[in-house]
């Protein structure tokens, strides 16, 4: 049949990879300055289209349209190649989540370890981007950056635990095909809080964003960067915080299923629910210092994430 | 882990949850945003836009050509020309000059005019594309600069 | 090691003349290892305009716009300085209406430069949503501004004898309303700001002790915050202040967040004193006659008042003729920053914002 065929297969896989990417990137930006316009009592984007929905394009043109420089003393192998590092990863990371019970590009059953290696070389993109720069700012906000990135690791892949624990599986679809009798997130509730924050720090958003803190360093890592690259690095955040409801969604909340709405559609509307909680947490709190950031988590966070695991383990054994 | 420890977990879970609710609160009242320039804001009576000379009943304009708003400017923005017409020894106004550019719209001008001749309308959309057109003739403006 | 020492040693942070957070052009040139502060130093001058030698050359009434423009975010504090000083040396005392209209406005202004400083010291910690409540809220005073005396930042309003124009009855309505809706939205905004996260970056951060506040001449909201209790409003009451009933806050521990706290309640404060004020405004005229070429006599004259940064003190040296010959200035912002050099040091990077946004400098003021 022509739907077995491997290379219509990756072809299909390839386009739609690239259409949620596209329409997330329009629609989580314009989903960030609705929400903070209207939280701060104020609207937000207007202007072009009904009530701004096209402000994406029109920013995509304008950093486009833009004059990419190069500052003289850079690496520039290093400079080039920083933003696409940062950015390639997370369109490898669509791979694996479970859009619905039949689309998923592929299966694979270490599907959960593939997500979070992967997701790790993003870390090396900043990094490179901020010693590239030739630049103190740069420099400084690379530096913390990497400091939060592996320390936030931990508690992640620590409340993830618990959920494989749980399933006894790292296959996606077979996580989500356990949550029909319930969702993950009744019996781990504490491990979706700990991944909530983890992965917003692991985004280095607000309240953990000091590595692009406008008010101390200008802006961190990403301040040499003009016109299409910074779009680059700025699509790269946007996809992350994506990818990071979706992981969320499939492992706690139930993945694709729910009653009358077909599946794809409750799918979006669980992520993108997670996606507008983690664009509420931005606009209602100031930023951590990076010392207090690193305490927090590994006297806090990863205790907890700890506790959570040995009591599950405990449980697990008993039942 | 004292107990510091806890109590300050147990504020920031207080506090955090406070502060998500208090915002949220926030995102269902109405804005309070006027979109210029499709709404524009009702300008009190008394706003110190740009200034324009008054005219009086038959249509001349009352300036007497003293100096006293060209002497008083502090940012020097008023500048008059005047000329002695032959047979009388009162001046009359040839040319009033005022740029834009350095004006401050303090009002010290409308102030100091011994006849009222000067005043303050309420045109704040000033811009202009190049510098000169900052500087207005006011005589001749008349009943444009409204 | 050594080689570790060599490479680390002398590491030079400029947070530079264009900074998001130092409140216009101030440059700090800190010396850091790592993210800790080792010494800094303050640049001054970026924003020098030659204001006190411009006054030479310019009549008194010619300088009551240039006043505005040192302080813009409260600018009839400095006028009142200003046009106090001249009166006391011409001898001139204002009616009562023009006395209760002046403490009217000057507490409108002293609440809209707290309310100014609060959101731009949440937004250089990096919380975006305070600094719009709290603008919003600015704006209507702004408004009722424009009301009155025709412009919303540099008014000009002050003169000679009292003030420019009466108030007019759509004021009051607009003053009524603000009064309604600012107790509320202090509160709100207060309790979204103290988060978990705020108190930490503030509190035990920047303690300065009472003998630094006498040594080092700081004023204003400084100094209360570290509980020195001076306040030029009580302790050289001028105009009609001691008709009031309003409370100084005072701090305990002179941190950061004792600051913030002590501007926090002087705003409930300036609304207790602005309602006493609307209660018993009397009728009457709203300026004496003044001459309209001022000439002060021969003389030094000097008068202070409390701005929202601390104590402004005007000092005119007059040789009888229509210009001054000398103007001096004391500004609050000056004298509070002079401690930051010692603040500084011990801290981190993070923290050199957090303090210097809790001392309160607008840079015009400073430079002159």
């Amino acid at each position: 049949m022509i739907a077995d065929s491997m290379i219509i297969k990756v072809i299909l896989s390839i386009a739609g990879i690239m259409i949620v990417f596209t329409i997330n990137a329009l629609f989580a930006t314009w989903l960030e300055r609705k929400v903070a316009g209207h939280i701060q009592l104020r609207l937000g984007p207007m202007e072009v289209g009904f009530h701004g929905i096209l402000q994406g394009a029109a920013d995509g043109l304008k950093l486009i349209a833009k004059e990419i420089i190069t500052p003289k003393g850079v690496d520039k192998k290093l400079f080039t190649l920083a933003p696409y590092l940062a950015f390639f990863p997370t369109l490898l990371m669509f791979v694996v989540i479970p859009f619905s019970d039949k689309l998923q590009v592929r299966d694979l059953n270490i599907g959960l370890l593939y997500f979070f290696s992967i997701s790790c070389i993003a870390t090396l993109g900043i990094f490179m981007a901020g010693w590239a720069s030739n630049n103190k700012y740069s420099l400084m906000g690379a530096v913390r950056s990497i400091a939060q990135s592996i320390a936030y690791e931990i508690p992640i892949i620590l409340s993830i635990l618990s959920v494989v624990i749980i399933t006894q599986s790292l296959k996606l679809s077979e996580i989500v095909n356990y949550q029909s009798k319930y969702w993950l997130v009744l019996v781990q509730p504490i491990a979706f809080v700990i991944y909530v924050i983890s992965a917003i720090a692991e985004l280095n958003r607000t309240p953990f964003d000091i590595p692009e803190a406008e008010s101390e360093l200008v802006a961190g890592f990403h301040t040499e960067y003009s016109g299409m690259r910074f779009a680059v690095f700025f699509m790269a955040e946007y996809t992350n915080i994506f990818l990071v409801s979706a992981m969320a969604t499939t492992l706690f909340l139930g993945g694709w299923r729910g009653p009358i709405l077909p599946p794809i559609v409750w799918f979006f509307i669980k992520t993108y629910a997670l996606v507008f909680f983690i664009i509420w947490v931005r606009w209602a709190f100031p930023r951590l210092r990076p010392d207090q950031l690193m305490s927090f988590c590994w006297k806090f966070l990863t205790p907890l994430a700890l506790l959570n695991l040995l009591i599950t383990t405990f449980f697990m054994k008993l039942f | 882990m004292n107990a510091s420890y806890f109590s300050k977990v147990n504020i920031g879970i207080k506090t955090v949850i406070k502060g998500l609710t208090l915002s949220i609160s926030y995102f269902f009242k109405k804005p309070v945003t006027l979109q210029y320039p499709h709404q524009k804001k009702t300008i009190a009576d008394r706003y110190k836009g740009s200034i324009r000379l008054k005219t009086n009943e038959e249509g001349a304009l009352k300036c007497i050509a003293c100096g006293s708003c060209e002497k008083i400017c502090p940012a020097g923005a008023i500048k008059i020309v005047s000329f002695t017409p032959e047979g009388s020894k009162k001046k009359q106004l040839s040319e009033f000059y005022v740029d834009l550019g350095l004006c401050i719209y303090c009002g010290l001008c409308v102030d100091s005019c011994p006849v009222d001749a000067i005043e303050h309308s309420k045109v704040y959309e000033v811009a202009e594309r190049k510098k000169d057109g900052l500087i207005l003739r006011l005589d001749k403006l008349g009943e444009k600069n409204v | 090691m050594d080689t570790e020492k060599h490479i680390l040693k002398d590491f030079y942070v400029n947070m530079g003349p264009q900074h998001p957070s130092t409140h216009g052009v101030l440059r700090i040139v800190l010396k850091v290892e790592g993210e800790k502060v080792i010494s800094s130093e303050t640049v001054l001058g970026y924003a020098h305009r030659g204001v006190e030698k411009m006054a030479e050359s310019k009549t008194y009434v010619q300088m009551m716009p240039v006043m505005d423009r040192f302080d813009y975010v409260s600018s009839m504090l400095f006028e009142w300085g200003y046009v106090g000083c001249m009166e006391k040396a011409l001898g001139i005392t204002p009616p009562e209406r023009a006395e209760y209209i002046r403490v009217i406005m000057a507490e409108l202004n002293r609440i809209g430069s707290h309310l100014l400083w609060a959101g731009a010291f949440l937004l250089d910690l990096g919380a975006f949503t305070p600094f719009l409540w709290l603008f919003d809220a600015r704006e209507r005073i702004l408004d009722m501004f424009e009301e009155v005396t025709g412009q919303r930042m540099t008014n000009n309003y002050f003169k000679v004898g009292g003030v420019a124009d009466d108030l007019t009855p759509e004021f009051f309505k607009m003053l009524d309303e603000f009064l309604k809706m600012i107790r509320g939205r202090m509160a709100e905004t207060e309790t979204l700001i103290e988060s978990i996260i705020f108190l930490e970056r503030v509190k035990d951060i920047g303690f300065i002790s009472k003998e630094d506040v006498i040594n080092y001449s700081l004023t204003g909201p400084v100094a209360r915050g570290s509980g020195v209790n001076y306040d030029i409003r009580k302790n050289e009451p001028y105009s009609i202040y001691h008709k009031f009933d309003f409370e100084i806050p005072l701090g305990e521990k002179g941190d950061c967040y004792d600051r913030y706290k002590v501007r926090m309640k002087e705003v409930i404060q300036s609304v207790r004193i602005i309602e006493q004020a609307v209660a018993s405004i009397p009728e009457g005229p709203y300026a004496e006659k003044a001459p309209k070429i001022i000439k002060l006599p021969e003389g030094e004259y000097y008068f202070a008042v409390e701005t929202s940064r601390g104590l402004l003190g005007v000092y005119l040296v007059s040789d009888g003729t229509s210009n001054p010959y000398r103007f001096k200035l004391r500004d609050p912002a000056f004298s509070n920053l002079s401690i930051l050099d010692t603040l500084l040091p011990g801290n981190k990077i993070s923290d050199v914002v957090a303090i210097l946004g809790s001392i309160d400098v607008v840079i015009p003021e400073i430079d002159r």
